[in-house]
């Protein structure tokens, strides 16, 4: 008897773990994507930007459902690649996130609830200039030609949350004193492997 | 409108001990009517801009070619923060033994393809004498290096081609031609200047270089004082026109964004008759499809007045002559041209100030004397700056490009794109192999002394 049982515990779990298996779609980055990084300053609001968002996410059933989404996710910016078109204020930047020694962004994403139509609530771990921290923000996804999968989303944050002192530049007699407060903005494209 | 602008300054005004210090080309071109034209921070006495620009990591350079130029070359490069000398290539020992003492810490080779070899080499200076560029630089881009190639590219558009199609097939790697004046800030400001048309309808314009000197380089060992004066061999010189003219040529071409249709050479050898077959002085006029002309000249034979350009409009002349220039105004030009730049008010009012009697005050208008660094300010000088940063950015972008995404040549190619906007200016392969192309052809004229009428295809690169 213990043996029958055993082979329907077995027969049950295989057919539990069989859709799962299944449906795993996985997207990654792909050139076109773009990020942007938004401040304030005394003299003047600031924007940086990199088109280079790495990484991939799993997707296992249907992104349409309400609730929460067996997903994983990671992506990486260079901080090299962050830019603006004053490059003084670039390595002013880049020194501010210790470019030398932590040369990326990462984000781990760690939870992903749909909300319906597309629309996702995201948690995850963001590292930046070697300080982690969790993050929520608002997400969108949209399909596009090609099994294209455009995320899109944004995130409010302050620097001094990753140990970054917002920077004063040594220009002006120091007058130049950047806020804390910046927001991020992301359009990542990813492709069906 | 300042009407003292117009005012000739009277005898009065100026020192006669002001004119001999060395105020005295401002003072003449004062004197004449004339307006210097000056960036405005330069005017404000501020510190240079080569020193405000933030500078890149550094970027390892060998450098290939220790003649004179080459040498120059090496020392320019030390006053770089970044960009360490990592290697230096001579097939002429006592030249390279040379070039060591200014670059003590790199490793010396006679075979240019050894340099090649070396990982340690991440961008090469090719500073060889010009018909020698091709193998060299191609072997280069090839070896997957960044390539900073002197001008003129080539002694022939073949050649002259090769290097440039190389360049362009080779997007991961960053090229730069030896055209300096395209770094040159002073040139940069003076662009939007010609452009719009302030000087009024082009009438003509000139370029002049005029320096006594033989051109011949001296050498115990037979063998070797033929191979070192390669430029009075035609065989392997492009001649005054092309190993000098080019960039007075180029820039001029670029300010006005247009290139001649013909060109008529003469030339001959006045003074140096000493067995070279490469004219000591020579004279090409270019026709443009508007009707105007460029004349360039230049001799080996005389030096009154060195090198300058003129641009000749009918509102305005304007002379361009090192790192300054001035414009002189026609009396009848309109208001409205002149008054777009009305900020140079400034720094003339300045300059006015300084050449009346008082020398102590214009020291104190400026934080240091401005010919206190004159080295720095060379167009070798913001040329080498603009090739290290750029390399650096060009290799961190394709390396940053290819982290994210692996190998997407095509994708990679757009990023570059993007990158290429941002970049220090400088003379890229296509500028680089038109201007090669026409003095290559005004040199064909003027040793035949005969008007040739320039192709499109020989511009092409296909």
């Amino acid at each position: 008897m213990k043996h029958i049982r055993n082979i329907s515990l077995l027969a049950a779990a295989l057919i539990c773990a069989a859709p799962a298996l299944a449906e795993t779609v996985t997207y990654k980055g792909k050139p076109g994507s773009s990020v942007t990084i938004s401040g304030t300053s005394t003299i003047h609001d600031w924007t940086v930007e990199s088109k280079l968002i790495g990484g991939s996410m799993e997707f296992n059933g249907n992104l349409d459902k309400p609730g929460k989404v067996d997903a994983k996710g990671e992506s990486m910016i260079s901080v090299r690649s962050i830019k603006s078109d004053k490059k003084a204020m670039d390595d002013v930047m880049h020194a501010a996130m210790k470019s030398d020694e932590h040369k990326r962004i990462d984000f781990k994403l760690k939870e992903l609830i749909a909300e319906g139509g597309m629309k996702f609530k995201a948690t995850g771990d963001l590292s930046v200039a070697g300080v982690t921290k969790e993050v929520k923000f608002p997400v969108t996804m949209e399909k596009g030609d090609d099994n294209v999968m455009k995320v899109k989303g944004e995130l409010d944050t302050k620097m001094t949350d990753f140990g970054i002192t917002p920077p004063s530049p040594p220009i002006a007699g120091g007058v130049i004193k950047t806020g804390d407060d910046v927001k991020i903005v992301f359009e990542w494209l990813t492709q069906k492997k | 409108m300042n009407n003292d602008l117009l005012k000739p300054l009277s005898a009065e005004d100026v020192d006669r001990r002001d004119f001999i210090k060395g105020a005295s080309m401002s003072t003449l071109m004062m004197l004449l009517g004339s307006t210097v034209l000056v960036p405005s921070n330069q005017a404000r006495g501020q510190d240079s801009v080569e020193k405000k620009r933030a500078t890149s990591p550094p970027v390892k350079i060998g450098v290939i070619g220790c003649g004179a130029w080459g040498r120059d070359i090496i020392s320019t490069l030390g006053q770089l923060p970044n960009a360490p000398v990592v290697a230096i290539c001579d097939i002429y020992p006592a030249y390279l033994r040379r070039a060591g003492k200014a670059a003590p810490d790199a490793k010396t080779y006679e075979d240019y393809k050894q340099l090649l070899a070396d990982e340690n080499v991440e961008a090469v200076i090719v500073a060889t004498p010009t018909y020698l560029h091709r193998q060299i630089t191609l072997d280069a881009i090839a070896a997957g290096k960044h390539v900073y190639c002197e001008a003129p590219l080539a002694g022939s558009i073949e050649d002259a081609r090769a290097i440039a199609l190389a360049a362009k097939r080779a997007p991961r790697t960053y090229f730069q031609a030896g055209l300096n004046y395209r770094s040159d800030p002073q040139r940069h400001f003076l662009i939007d200047f010609i452009r719009t048309g302030s000087w009024g309808k082009t009438v003509t314009s000139r370029a002049q270089y005029h320096k006594k000197q033989s051109w011949r380089r001296a050498s115990s060992n037979a063998e070797q004082e033929k191979l070192i004066n390669w430029r009075l061999d035609a065989a392997t010189s492009t001649g005054l026109v092309g190993e000098l003219g080019i960039h007075q040529l180029d820039i001029a071409n670029w300010f006005r964004l247009k290139r001649p249709v013909a060109v008529t050479g003469f030339g001959s050898i006045i003074e140096w008759k000493d067995g070279r077959n490469v004219d000591d002085t020579v004279q090409a006029v270019f026709e443009y499809d508007d009707g105007s002309t460029m004349v360039y000249d230049g001799t080996l034979a005389n030096s009154f007045d060195s090198d300058y350009e003129m641009y000749y409009g009918t509102s305005a002349a304007l002379m361009v002559r090192e790192n300054k220039a001035w414009m002189f105004k026609e009396v009848d030009a309109p208001l409205l041209g002149w008054e777009v730049y009305a900020r140079k008010d400034t720094f003339y009012k300045e300059v006015g100030v300084a050449l009346v009697a008082n020398a102590t005050k214009q020291t104190a208008l400026q934080d240091k004397p401005q010919d206190a660094s004159p080295y720095a300010s060379t167009p070798l000088f913001y040329a080498l700056e603009a090739f290290v940063s750029n390399t650096y950015n060009h290799k961190a972008a394709v390396e940053d490009f290819t982290e994210t995404f692996g190998d997407d040549n095509e994708a990679l190619v757009e990023y570059l794109k993007d990158v290429a906007s941002t970049r220090l200016p400088a003379a890229g392969f296509k500028d680089a192999f038109e201007s090669t192309a026409l003095v290559i052809k005004a040199n064909e004229a003027i040793q035949s002394k005969k008007r040739i009428e320039l192709k499109p295809e020989w511009f092409e690169l296909g």
